[in-house]
C-alpha cells in the first residue's frame, strides 16, 4: 500500500462521494460543518476507504474524526503502523 | 360523518412517450408509442427484446445530485414526478400545515435495479462488501420517504404494493384519507423501474410478454385478436389530491374531482384473472356506488388492458356483465397500448391521463388495434383519438394476485 498517496486518495474519495471539486477539500475542512457529510456519508466513506486501502476501520475512528486531516492521519496510521 | 370532497390540483409525469404533462398529453392524444428495442442491457437469450424505456430523462434535472447518487431509478421517477406535481399545484408548502400533507405512492417492486447490481457484485466480491446503503435504497417505501424528506411532509407516509394495481390503489387510499379528514393534501401516484435484466427476465419467464420484437411500437395491442402479451414499461406519476375547500380557498387550478374508489380481490390465482371477470365487474360496481353514480353516468373507461389474451378478455367480459347492452356505447381505451405496462406506475400514469381527458374532453386512442376479437367487441377507440363530452370516467387496475382497484373521476364544473 506504500505506493498510494493517502492524502490524495482520501481527498479523491471524498470529492467523488460529495460530488465536489477536489480542490475544495482542504486538510482543515471540517467533515460535518464544511463538507456537509451526514451519517450516510460517513458510512459510505468508511466503506470506500476500507475498499481502497484494504483495511478494517473501527466504527468509532471515522465518526469521531473532525477534519479531513484526522481521516488522513487515521488511515495513514492503519496503512503503515509504526 | 360527512365525507369531504377531493380534487386533483397538480400533475407530474415521467413516461416513455413524454416527460411532463404537456409533452405526455400531446403524445397520448396523437397515439404515439414510446416502445422500442431494449439497448440499455444485454437482451441476448430473452424471448422479448422490447420495452417502454424512458430515454429522455436526466434525474439531475429534478433532484439534487447527491440524492440521485444515493437512490434507485424508481425513486428518481418518484421524486421527479412529485416535484412536477407540487410545482404544478402552486402550493406554497412553507405556509401549509405539513402535518396535514401525506405521501402515498404505489410501487409493485421497489428498488430492484440496485438490488440486482448489488447481488451481482456480491457474487463476485462477497456479501460482506454490499453497499452500506443497500437497505435504504432497496426498500419499497424509499420512494415515499424520500418525497416526504425532500418537502418536509409530516402526514402519513406509505407505499402501497399491490402489483399492477398499486398506483390506482395509492390514489384511492389518498382519496379516502382526505375524505375522512385524516389529511387535507396528499402527494400520490405510482412508480416503477422494472427494466433490469433480472426483473425483465422474470416477466419473460412468466410468459406474459410480447414477442413482436421486429415491430416494437406495434407490439402492445390491447383487445386486438392477435395480441400476444404485455410490453413491460417504466415511469412515474405524481398527483396532488386536495380537499375541495382547501383548493378553492387558495384559488387552485382543479383538473378533476375524485368521486369514487373501489378495491377488492378475486382470491383466485396469483397470475390469472378469473375469465368470467366476476371480481373485476364487482370492483367497478363498488366504485360507481361509492361515487353515488349509476352505470349510465360513466362516459369513458380507461381500461387495465394489458394486451394479454386473458386480461383483455376478462376485462371485456366484466364490463359487459356490469353495463349490459349499454357496454357497447361506452368508449374504452388503453394507455398501455402506447407506453406498455409499467406495473406499479401504471395506475398512477392512467390517473394522470384521466385527469387530462376530463380537462381536455378528448379521449386518446387504443393504438395498434386492427383485428377484431369476437370475445372483445366493444368500442375501444381504435387508433384515432376523439373529442367527447365526458362528465364521469372510470380507471381500472387489476394486479397480479387478483388485487383489483377502480377509481371514478369527474369533470370539475367550477
Amino acid at each position: 500500500m506504500a505506493d498510494i498517496n493517502v492524502e490524495q486518495t482520501v481527498k479523491e474519495i471524498l470529492a467523488s462521494q460529495l460530488n465536489v471539486d477536489i480542490n475544495t477539500i482542504k486538510n482543515d475542512s471540517r467533515m460535518a460543518e464544511d463538507l456537509n457529510l451526514d451519517s450516510f456519508g460517513a458510512v459510505e466513506l468508511v466503506f470506500a476507504l476500507e475498499e481502497k486501502f484494504v483495511i478494517k476501520i473501527s466504527d468509532q475512528s471515522v465518526y469521531t474524526a473532525k477534519t479531513v486531516q484526522d481521516i488522513i492521519d487515521y488511515v495513514a496510521s492503519v496503512v503503515a503502523p509504526k | 360523518m360527512q365525507k369531504r370532497r377531493v380534487v386533483i390540483t397538480g400533475l407530474g409525469i415521467v413516461a416513455c412517450n413524454g416527460v411532463g404533462k404537456d409533452e405526455f398529453w400531446r403524445a397520448n392524444a396523437r397515439g404515439l408509442s414510446g416502445i422500442d428495442t431494449i439497448s440499455h442491457f444485454d437482451i441476448e437469450g430473452f424471448d422479448s427484446k422490447i420495452a417502454g424505456y424512458v430515454k429522455n430523462f436526466n434525474p439531475c434535472d429534478f433532484i439534487p445530485a447527491q440524492t440521485v447518487k444515493r437512490t434507485d431509478r424508481y425513486v428518481h421517477f418518484g421524486l421527479a414526478s412529485a416535484k412536477m406535481a407540487i410545482e404544478d399545484s402552486r402550493l406554497d408548502l412553507l405556509n401549509e400545515d405539513r402535518n396535514r400533507i401525506g405521501v402515498i405512492i404505489g410501487s409493485g417492486l421497489g428498488g430492484v435495479l440496485f438490488h440486482e447490481e448489488q447481488m451481482i457484485m456480491a457474487l463476485d466480491k462477497g456479501a460482506h462488501r454490499l453497499n452500506p446503503l443497500c437497505v435504504p435504497r432497496i426498500t419499497p417505501n424509499a420512494v415515499s420517504s424520500h418525497i416526504g424528506i425532500e418537502y418536509g411532509l409530516l402526514g402519513p407516509n406509505m407505499v402501497i404494493s399491490t402489483a399492477c394495481a398499486s398506483g390506482t390503489q395509492a390514489i384511492g387510499e389518498a382519496f379516502r384519507k382526505i375524505q375522512y379528514s385524516d389529511i387535507d393534501l396528499c402527494v400520490t401516484g405510482g412508480v416503477e423501474a422494472p427494466l433490469t435484466r433480472f426483473t425483465f427476465g422474470a416477466y419473460c419467464s412468466l410468459r406474459v410478454t410480447s414477442k413482436r420484437n421486429d415491430i416494437p411500437q406495434e407490439a402492445s395491442r390491447p383487445f386486438d385478436k392477435t395480441r400476444d402479451g404485455s410490453v413491460l414499461g417504466e415511469g412515474g406519476a405524481g398527483l396532488i389530491l386536495e380537499e375541495l375547500n382547501h383548493a378553492l380557498a387558495r384559488n387552485a387550478h382543479i383538473y378533476a374531482e375524485v368521486k369514487g374508489y373501489g378495491a377488492n380481490s378475486g382470491a383466485y390465482h396469483m397470475v390469472m384473472p378469473d375469465l368470467e371477470g366476476k371480481d373485476a365487474c364487482s370492483v367497478m360496481a363498488i366504485a360507481i356506488k361509492d361515487a353515488h353514480l349509476e352505470n349510465k353516468d360513466i362516459h369513458y373507461i380507461n381500461a387495465h388492458a394489458t394486451s394479454t389474451q386473458a386480461n383483455d378478455q376478462a376485462e371485456t367480459r366484466a364490463i359487459k356483465n356490469l353495463f349490459g347492452e349499454k357496454a357497447y356505447q361506452v368508449p374504452i381505451s388503453s394507455t398501455k397500448s402506447m407506453i406498455g405496462h409499467s406495473i406499479g406506475a401504471a395506475g398512477g400514469i392512467e390517473g394522470v391521463v384521466c385527469a387530462l381527458i376530463l380537462e381536455n374532453q378528448f379521449i386518446p386512442p387504443t393504438i395498434n388495434y386492427h383485428e377484431k376479437d369476437p370475445l372483445c367487441d366493444l368500442d375501444y377507440v381504435p387508433n384515432q383519438g376523439r373529442s367527447a363530452k365526458i362528465v364521469n370516467l372510470m380507471s381500472n387496475s387489476f394486479g397480479f394476485g387478483n388485487c383489483n382497484a377502480c377509481l371514478i373521476f369527474s369533470k370539475w364544473e367550477g
